[in-house]
């Protein structure tokens, strides 16, 4: 797995590449828990790269939700490939994360007017 | 053409990520879809990962053995395991699909979803467990039997 994260004042964005599984979920779950320390609102996901995931990430997604939820907070998935999709359904995880075309949209998401309009 | 390839491991733990690898190059070489060939990895990597979480692998001297055989219109999967009796059907939430988030037995919900038909069967000293994936459908329905 590749882990980027790029900066941005109201979320914390990880970029995915390759496989989230039980050997690479640990780097994903620590660097998410820096992030909720941090008081962050928002995490987004970019999985538009993302090969493989299975029930080991999915929890930490749904950690991220438990801690995330309480404090009004969210966490957008954006580009997930469709045969990924289908785990997101059979879950019903879909339905308590929100899953967003790719990070433009995401972004939107939490700030629908981004130059202040 | 039917094709097989099978695998045993005496280490689960340490031999995972190399069983997954060895699927994968299997799925690949054959051809599979994106959809059955993710299917196939997730299917054997929760298996396994019960297996080892439920300590039903540790420390058996036959471990777990897994055989997979690529035909026309389905993929089958026959996991066998000398570990104490474990029906995965009997466990699977059939109805994860109601919203209910619960993060204990996603895996085996997944698998069960994800697979045309589980069948489980205890012979002697050993779990049988056989799944198929249908290449045909994208359906997500789950039809366990024991």
């Amino acid at each position: 797995m590749q882990l980027h994260e790029i900066e941005h004042p109201k979320a914390a964005i990880f970029q995915i590449k390759g496989r989230l599984d039980a050997g690479s979920t640990p780097e994903l779950e620590k660097k998410v828990l820096l992030s909720l320390d941090r008081g962050v609102r928002y995490l987004v996901l970019d999985f538009s790269e993302l090969e493989y995931i299975n029930s080991a990430g999915l929890r930490v997604l749904v950690m991220g939700y438990q801690r995330l939820n309480p404090r009004g907070g969210r966490i957008i998935i954006c580009g997930v490939r469709d045969y990924i999709a289908e785990i997101f359904d059979i879950s019903g995880y879909n339905r308590i994360f929100s899953m967003q075309s790719d990070i433009r949209e995401a972004l939107l998401e939490i700030d629908p007017t981004p130059n202040g309009q | 053409m039917t094709a097989s390839v099978d695998f045993t491991l005496t280490r689960p733990a340490e031999e995972q990520a190399e069983l997954l690898a060895a699927v994968d190059d299997f799925a690949v070489r054959r051809g599979l879809t994106n959809v059955v060939r993710f299917r196939l990895g997730l299917v054997i990597d929760e298996m396994v990962a019960n297996c080892i979480a439920h300590g039903a692998c540790a420390g058996r001297d036959q471990g777990i053995r897994i055989d997979v055989t690529d035909r026309e219109n389905e993929v089958e999967i026959k996991i066998v395991d000398s570990g104490p009796r474990f029906d995965p059907t009997a466990q699977a939430a059939a109805s994860c699909r109601n919203g209910d988030v619960k993060v204990g037995g996603i895996g085996l919900c997944l698998v069960c979803n994800l697979s045309a038909e589980v069948t489980y069967d205890r012979r002697g000293e050993a779990n049988h467990t056989r799944i198929t994936l249908d290449k045909s459908t994208q359906e997500q329905t789950c039809n366990s039997t024991k």
